[in-house]
């Protein structure tokens, strides 16, 4: 889609009318691995059990194709907050799904709740490498040396901008901003010119403070600081890069640029208020595009953009999520129904369709080359800024966690900031001696001598 | 039982044979239907109150993730206990909750009695006073927090728009569920607020049991106002006011669905409160958006449930004593 062509919303209509599309071409052409072996008569039906409820409308639409092709009936269980109860509930009664999306992977291998997928992968060629690299490796998607889960989602993270507010402002709505000194530029443009209407430069919404994440320790990887070191296998908040990063974030709300009241929104407010033309920029996932488009509803002129980079140059890339695995459950009756099932939604014509009708970047690579005209989604796929990140350490639950004491820094006008990261280093730190003490993990798995933020490649 | 009747009685009395002599029943078989009757209610108090605490109180003493079988979980001492009592957090959740539960007992409580006091004074009109004050009550916690929040907004909320804009008094708009200074207090004050009614009623049904004769023979002995208060009406809604006070402490004690809608416990942890800080640790919620994995520890929940337990468990001992002195005054 070009920078003027017609721009939209993408509506239920659409999303029905490309998988059907989708479907349509799967029936054609696609789906060499499936395996359409049922009769009417003595078809199963798959459970499958998901805490996505964005991506309903469309799975559901797919599985209806998939039954006309197959006769196996997918029957989808949804639930949001209450996931992990319901979850948990089902296997403890007996009553697992056949089909369900991992929420502590690595716990339920442990359960004995996932069945492993070596060998349903071995004797499907071609699926398990038509994923990013860096999809399965040892502490993500192998748990004991067998492999579980396939992942639906890889999310890239960038920066929405709304192209109707920068040209108010005086500002060029193709030219988002580059670097961390033109967003602060901007941003402060933006609430000069418009605070009077109620517009600000820029939103984030840390009622829940894991925004931090996206806020601060993204950006910060672009000038080379994780703050889990793989060099030296320790934690280190206090990296010049990190410092500025949340810097950057305190310099904007001194001149005034940042949103009234952050901690008072939750990330799905701040989305909101962008949405409604009361932000010029937000930082988040590739999951924004079909947040603004379908649950807002926003008819805001908005574009994605990639991350601004630090004034001294990119020194590293961004992480890239990969998770949403789905497997089977080791309880199933079902078993080789719900690996049909599962090589269809992982098929390449059916991951394509997702990611063109706005649902996110897919875990297979070659599906993130589809060709999209939803508003925002064609900015989404990964580029050589992006990289899937080595497994970090599993922690326990941090008090406080780093994202809390970046909320503090930020309330401190940055005044704490080396004392406070430097305490939470600290006891990031402990917290991992202590669990590779407990021989929970081993701290050897997580070291990576020659990690290199700018050249390191996941392992295909 | 050797005591003696009356000889008329006893020469009234029939012969009873040994062979037709009354069965002696057992205890168990006498009570029977009245066994069977409760049976239900224990039942359910044992599978749905005495169960879970147990259990609650079993897994506080293991590191179990609250995924992996119970019985699979390591058994780790007094650690998680030891942990808790080294947990500054912990102690800020204690704080906030033990200052939250005494401003509703010195705020809300007095206020609630003399709303009453003045509703039960035959105040004209007092029957529709009493619903506007009631309102509150009926209307969901989580709704009230939402619309609180909206209404305490730093951009465009009707509080800051009266302050700001109306009146000037603030230079700008202020964050009162954002900002630290602030976010407790306001949750606070929207709590009393809400619960204020219920407190109320409860009062103005205990005045409404107080016999006016008294009232009108202590204004014939030429007592005032405040004597009649005092010699009257506290002495005889003191019972009541035991109870209410006892549910406001326990309730209070518990609170978690102002300050989870509001603030989430936040700026920081300022206003989080120990049924909020629980729910950190026993709502465990897989690796999140930033995709590392954080290890449950449903464990170490359990032993905030404890911990919260036993001191909403003192305090009602606490208070139970201090009336018991007051009664035997």
């Amino acid at each position: 889609m070009g920078k003027d062509g017609p721009r939209r919303a993408v509506s239920r209509r659409d999303i029905l009318k490309g998988t059907a599309a989708g479907a349509g071409a799967l029936a054609l052409g696609g789906a060499p691995f499936l395996n359409l072996r049922y009769g009417r008569a003595q078809a199963p039906k798959v459970t499958w059990m998901s805490n996505q409820r964005h991506d309903r409308a469309v799975k559901e639409a797919l599985f209806a194709q998939f039954k006309e092709q197959s006769g196996i009936e997918v029957e989808m269980q949804i639930f949001a907050d209450e996931y992990k109860d319901q979850l948990k509930l089902a296997f403890e009664a007996g009553n697992a799904p056949d089909i369900f999306n991992m929420n502590q992977p690595r716990q339920e291998v442990e359960a004995g709740w996932a069945q492993p997928l070596d060998e349903y992968l071995a004797a499907t060629p071609g699926l398990k490498e038509s994923f990013l690299p860096g999809a399965f490796v040892p502490n993500r998607g192998i748990w004991n040396g067998q492999t579980h889960g396939l992942p639906m989602y890889a999310q890239t993270m960038r920066l929405y901008y709304n192209r109707g507010i920068f040209e108010r402002a005086g500002l060029d709505p193709n030219t988002p901003p580059t670097t961390w000194t033109q967003m602060r530029e901007m941003s402060k443009t933006i609430s000069d010119e418009l605070k009077g209407e109620g517009v600000y430069g820029f939103i984030l919404g840390d009622k829940f403070t894991w925004v931090w994440w996206m806020n601060v320790a993204c950006p910060a990887q672009l000038a080379g600081a994780f703050y889990y070191d793989w060099k030296t296998g320790q934690y280190n908040f206090a990296q010049d890069g990190i410092k500025q990063a949340m810097q950057l974030m305190v310099d904007m709300e001194a001149d005034g640029s940042i949103f009234p009241g952050v901690h008072t929104l939750t990330d799905d407010d701040a989305r909101q208020q962008f949405s409604l033309g009361r932000a010029g920029m937000i930082i988040g996932g590739s999951w924004n595009p079909g947040v603004f488009n379908d649950q807002f509803q926003s008819t805001e002129d908005w574009e994605t953009a990639e991350l601004p980079l630090p004034d001294s140059g990119q020194k590293g890339r961004v992480q890239q999520g990969i998770g949403d695995r789905y497997t089977i459950s080791a309880a199933s009756q079902n078993k080789d129904a719900a690996w049909e099932v599962l090589k269809f939604m992982y098929s390449q014509p059916t991951m394509t369709s997702m990611f063109e009708q706005g649902m996110g970047v897919m875990g297979v690579a070659a599906a993130n080359t589809g060709e999209s005209t939803v508003r925002g989604v064609p900015k989404l796929a990964p580029t050589e800024r992006d990289v899937i990140i080595p497994p970090e350490p599993e922690l326990p639950t941090m008090t406080p966690d780093y994202q809390t004491v970046m909320q503090t820094i930020f309330d401190d006008k940055g005044s704490t900031m080396d004392q406070k990261l430097t305490e939470v280093t600290t006891a990031y730190n402990d917290a991992f001696a202590q669990v590779v003490a407990e021989g929970k993990i081993a701290q050897s798995d997580f070291v990576i001598p020659e990690f290199d933020p700018m050249t390191w490649q996941p392992p295909k | 039982m050797d005591t003696a009747l009356p000889t008329s009685a006893q020469q009234t009395l029939p012969a009873v044979s040994p062979s037709r002599r009354p069965r002696r029943t057992t205890p168990l078989r006498s009570h029977l239907p009245a066994y069977l009757m409760v049976a239900p209610t224990v039942i359910l108090f044992l599978v749905f109150m005495v169960f879970p605490i147990a259990f609650v109180l079993y897994t506080s003493f293991l590191d179990w993730n609250g995924i992996g079988s119970v019985f699979d979980a390591s058994f780790t001492g007094v650690d998680n206990y030891t942990r808790l009592v080294q947990d500054p957090t912990w102690w800020t959740a204690v704080r906030n909750t033990v200052l939250y539960a005494v401003i509703k007992l010195v705020a809300e409580l007095p206020l609630a009695l003399v709303v009453a006091l003045t509703l039960n004074s035959g105040l004209r009109g007092s029957t529709l006073f009493r619903t506007i004050g009631f309102l509150p009550v009926i209307t969901s916690i989580a709704v009230v927090s939402l619309a609180f929040t909206f209404f305490f907004s730093p951009l465009g909320g009707a509080f800051n728009d009266l302050l700001f804009n109306r009146l000037g008094v603030i230079d700008e708009p202020i964050a009162f569920l954002g900002e630290r200074d602030y976010a407790f207090w306001t949750v606070t004050g929207v709590a009393v607020w809400h619960d204020l009614g219920i407190n109320m009623v409860f009062f103005l049904a205990a005045l409404q049991t107080v016999p006016r004769d008294l009232y009108d023979a202590a204004m014939v002995d030429g007592a005032g106002w405040w004597e009649k208060f005092r010699s009257i009406t506290v002495p005889a809604i003191r019972p009541i006011t035991a109870v209410i006070v006892t549910l406001s402490l326990a309730g209070s004690l518990k609170v978690f669905d102002y300050f989870a809608v509001m603030t989430g416990g936040g700026p920081g942890f300022s206003t989080t409160t120990m049924v909020l800080y629980m729910f950190r640790y026993t709502s465990f919620g897989g690796g999140g958006l930033s995709g590392a994995a954080t290890i449950p520890e449903v464990g170490y929940g359990s032993t905030i449930a404890i911990g919260l337990g036993l001191i909403i468990f003192a305090a009602v001992l606490i208070q139970q004593a201090i009336s018991r002195w007051q009664e035997g005054r």
